[in-house]
């Protein structure tokens, strides 16, 4: 899929999210996650990062699946770390587990401290459902 | 699958929590400390990064010693901007068929539907320990019914 439809699908569902549809001057997907990077504010609404993938990926699918996810922090701060775990509600299959060495993960982590990166974990989640 | 043992009692819940923690114990060469002195240091010290590491695979282990076999999860420390809540969220999957056994829908206004893959809870005291045990057996048991 083309960059500039996800671009499209996750500035669409950031705007929705974070509220900044009804905005005069909405800051958008990109900038937020540009202050994100810089800042690491405790206080930062970091939970639409997340969420803002996993609009785009339903959008994208015009499907809805089950997730949860988790923002990565260490000792100081938030690391820029995302856990995600993807679950398709039609076959319950955990779209996110993996299996190596005899054992089975269930999470993905990805680092997400820009568009591009953004962009990346929406191409790994299409492909997940692609493949499923 | 089945879990190796059902109806499961409180007692079976208990006896099983504790033949972990021993084993627990035995992988970290510390003996002497009982699942009380634990949890006691644990609510003084739940923000140091090591202590709340503990109590995810207490439990795991122990919904695997009943259900008889592994299990893959994952879970969440959940964190406010004041640190680690005392919130466990737990998500199960059967390594087997890769299917998710804490999926669940609800509708709380009979339109939207909602859709969780965890089991969460928090964790204080021993009884909170059994009750997350048996929250997750009780999720764990209704997704084998249901398949």
């Amino acid at each position: 899929m083309e960059r500039e439809k996800i671009i499209a699908a996750l500035e669409t569902a950031f705007a929705e999210i974070s509220g900044a549809e009804y905005e005069d001057e909405p800051v958008t997907f990109a900038e937020f996650l540009e202050s994100f990077a810089k800042f690491r504010d405790p206080d930062f609404p970091v939970y639409w990062i997340p969420y803002t993938i996993e609009e785009a990926v339903e959008s994208l699918t015009d499907r809805k699946f089950g997730w949860h996810e988790d923002v990565l922090k260490d000792e100081w701060s938030y690391t820029g770390e995302f856990g995600f775990v993807c679950v398709d509600p039609e076959t319950l299959k955990c779209l996110t587990a993996e299996r190596s060495n005899g054992s089975c993960t269930v999470s993905v982590v990805f680092p997400i401290l820009n568009i591009d990166d953004a962009v990346q974990a929406v191409e790994y989640f299409l492909r997940l459902v692609q493949q499923a | 699958m089945q879990l190796a043992q059902v109806p499961y009692t409180e007692e079976q819940i208990k006896q099983a929590i504790e033949e972990v923690w021993q084993e627990l114990l035995q992988e970290a060469d510390a003996e002497n400390y009982s699942l009380e002195e634990y949890l006691e240091d644990y609510r003084k010290y739940w923000d140091d990064p090591e202590f709340p590491n503990d109590i995810p695979e207490l439990i795991m282990r122990t919904v695997e010693k009943i259900v008889g076999r592994p299990l893959s999860w994952y879970c969440e420390l959940v964190r406010d901007p004041a640190g680690f809540t005392g919130e466990y969220s737990f998500v199960v999957v059967d390594p087997k068929t890769q299917k998710c056994l804490t999926y669940r829908e609800h509708t709380f206004d009979g339109v939207n539907v909602h859709r969780f893959i965890n089991v969460a809870g928090t964790v204080v005291n021993y009884e909170d320990i059994v009750r997350l045990v048996t929250k997750l057996l009780n999720q764990i048991q209704s997704a084998l019914t249901a398949a």
